[in-house]
């Protein structure tokens, strides 16, 4: 049993490495391939400044609490009780039910797609930009309440 | 869906925590069953009457369900 816990939190370990390092390359290949300049320059718009710095800020603390996340999982597989309990916490099915009907697996990705097209559309139209920017926000939000919402009645 | 959880545990003087141990589940999940908020998956509710060696339908009232 704790051979297969082992062996499903290092699984995740890897996949969260995984996306650790696909965030930065999807930073830096868009900026090179669609925005054309890999370091980002002040704008002469606080609109197009304030989308620029929103999609830094949002891909480095989503780098962040991977990594925290990571960090957690090594300290918890490093003693059988603490793994035992965080594997138990990750998949106890009121949790995952939770999860699963506030949408969160699936919002996550649109949300980081609709900032993903934010970020390209900076160039196109500043107003659409900014659009996108909005619904990825709600998005997150509208995930955030309904979590505490099931949270509450379930 | 009501259960007689509760009583059980109090009966065999056990704590939320000690029955989320043996079922492998969390604590809030068992309060949430034992507060009729959650109803319980088939494999979960198997493991909790197995916990007091009885059967799921002594465990958990499926009156409402079935009429």
């Amino acid at each position: 049993m704790m051979v297969k816990i082992k062996v499903e939190l290092g699984k995740m370990i890897k996949l969260y490495m995984l996306l650790l390092v696909m965030i930065p390359c999807i930073m830096l290949g868009m900026r090179i391939f669609f925005i054309g300049n890999i370091l980002p320059g002040l704008k002469e718009d606080f609109i197009s400044n304030a989308v620029e710095g929103f999609f830094i800020g949002f891909n480095i603390s989503l780098m962040i609490l991977l990594f925290i996340k990571i960090m957690k999982i090594k300290i918890a597989i490093k003693n059988d009780e603490m793994m035992k309990k965080y594997y138990t916490f990750m998949n106890d099915e009121r949790r995952v039910l939770i999860k699963t009907k506030s949408g969160i697996p699936l919002n996550i990705v649109n949300a980081y797609v609709i900032v993903l097209a934010s970020h390209l559309f900076q160039g196109i139209n500043i107003y659409i930009s900014v659009t996108c920017l909005i619904i990825a926000v709600l998005m997150i939000f509208q995930m955030i309440i309904l979590k505490f919402y099931y949270m509450k009645t379930m | 869906m009501k259960n007689k959880i509760k009583e059980l545990r109090r009966l065999n003087n056990m704590t939320q925590a000690d029955l989320a141990d043996l079922v492998d589940t969390t604590r809030q999940t068992i309060i949430s069953i034992e507060n009729g908020k959650y109803t319980a998956s088939l494999p979960l509710a198997y493991k909790i009457a197995k916990v007091f060696n009885l059967q799921i339908e002594d465990v958990f009232d499926f009156s409402e369900v079935v009429s």
